[in-house]
């Protein structure tokens, strides 16, 4: 039985630690934080792991190309 | 409820009114187009809580106003029967479980019509200011008791998209002025045109560029050129009224829309932003002054954004040409009335 923190890992790795820019930062931990609660509850509630993985995926999918544009943008 | 409870993170919520919808101002979310970001929320939750109906519900002034939405056919609905409005109010998941025999809801118009709510549940959207804008909602129309397990699934969805507003913020605002940036601001306008002309609205595009600005960046140094930028834009939000759109397109040129209003209003607006801009005072830089020169143009059938950016520009060069600090209208666009 996986962990809600080793299934987001699965869904959508750990971008915390990738080069954002400060005032981009905190959302991004909040995103996590929020990404691994939306696990937790979905266990609570008995979805199975598969069904977690794909939730998460793409509760973050839109997220993560915004954020990549915009620390693109930022960065240039 | 603890993770519920956990997942909360931000300040207090504040119920401030004016100062609520001043936070939804700043969003500038209202009255945009969909963004994939919000439809994928929406479907996620519609899916995994098995709810005929959901949406991302933002509460402006006197409507509730829904970003993204699955099985309603409008909009947005009035304010006063928003169930929206009573969690907003309430700062925690809102729960009702059968409507008709809530007094609060038994007679609401949206319980005895379309959409027949009889079960609802709202989460707030509470910004990292403390003030709650909207809700993430799903609703029912059988009677329905939530689990702990469905609240918190929908409270960690509401987060989600409150972390997709404030990232949206960011990447549509110019961070120095907090105006909307060129991009975010050729969306607006385009939508406005699009609506313009589709209700025969009239409107103006004002293109505003600073005078001599690289002089002063050269002269006062750059922060004091920010300075000017801040206090320009400071003007021009001050002067417009909300549904007109401001950004600033880069450097030290800034662009509006004047919306449903004759040029003759459009026209009027540039030459107040002109004198207060020429008025500015900065006490702790003696010798400093500034100007605008602005160019408008005004709303034609067919005509794109590029288009009526060009006129103004034209507009704007003929401004500077005779001399700056001046407002000039664009050559197709018919010479102001002010009776209009």
């Amino acid at each position: 039985m996986n962990t809600a923190h080793e299934l987001v890992e699965q869904a959508v790795g750990d971008h915390r630690h990738h080069n954002v820019p400060p005032r981009i930062r905190e959302i991004v931990d909040r995103h996590h934080q929020t990404l691994l609660g939306l696990a937790n509850a979905l266990i609570a509630a008995g979805r199975d792991e598969d069904e977690v993985v794909q939730i998460i995926q793409k509760a973050s999918e839109s997220f993560s190309i915004k954020l990549r544009t915009e620390t693109e943008s930022l960065s240039s | 409820m603890n993770a519920v409870c956990d997942l909360n993170h931000f300040a207090k919520a504040k119920f401030d009114e004016p100062g609520r919808q001043r936070a939804l101002d700043r969003l500038k979310v209202v009255d945009s187009r969909a963004e994939p970001p919000f439809e994928r929320i929406v479907d996620l939750v519609k899916t995994t809580l098995n709810a005929p109906i959901c949406a991302v519900t933002l509460v402006d002034n006197d409507r509730q106003w829904f970003k993204a939405f699955r099985g309603l056919n409008v909009d947005h609905t009035p304010r006063d029967v928003a169930f929206c409005d009573h969690a907003i109010r309430a700062e925690a998941p809102f729960i009702v479980e059968d409507a008709t025999k809530d007094a609060r809801f038994a007679n609401n118009p949206l319980v005895l019509f379309e959409p027949h709510i009889r079960a609802y549940l709202g989460i707030p959207l509470k910004m990292p200011d403390g003030y709650i804008v909207g809700t993430l909602c799903v609703i029912y129309q059988e009677p329905k008791a939530f689990s702990e397990h469905e609240i918190a699934i929908l409270q960690n969805f509401a987060n989600l998209v409150v972390g997709e507003l404030e990232l949206r913020t960011i990447a549509f605002t110019d961070g120095l002025t907090n105006l909307l940036s060129r991009k975010a601001w050729r969306d607006r306008v385009e939508a406005e045109i699009d609506r313009a002309g589709r209700y025969t609205n009239a409107g103006s595009i004002l293109l505003l560029d600073l005078d001599h600005f690289k002089s002063i960046n050269d002269t006062y140094g750059h922060d004091v050129g920010d300075l000017v930028l801040r206090k320009t834009a400071e003007i021009v939000n001050a002067v417009l009224r909300k549904h007109d759109i401001v950004g600033r397109l880069g450097g030290e040129e800034f662009a509006v829309c004047v919306a449903n209003a004759p040029a003759s209003v459009g026209f009027a607006v540039a030459e107040r932003l002109r004198v207060q801009i020429a008025a500015l005072a900065f006490p702790d830089h003696p010798g400093l002054s500034c100007s605008a020169s602005i160019g408008v143009a005004a709303f034609e059938p067919g005509a794109t954004v590029d288009a009526l950016l060009k006129q103004a520009d034209e507009a704007l060069y003929e401004a500077k040409r005779m001399g700056r600090n001046q407002v000039r209208m664009g050559e197709s666009a018919a010479l102001p009335s002010w009776t209009d």
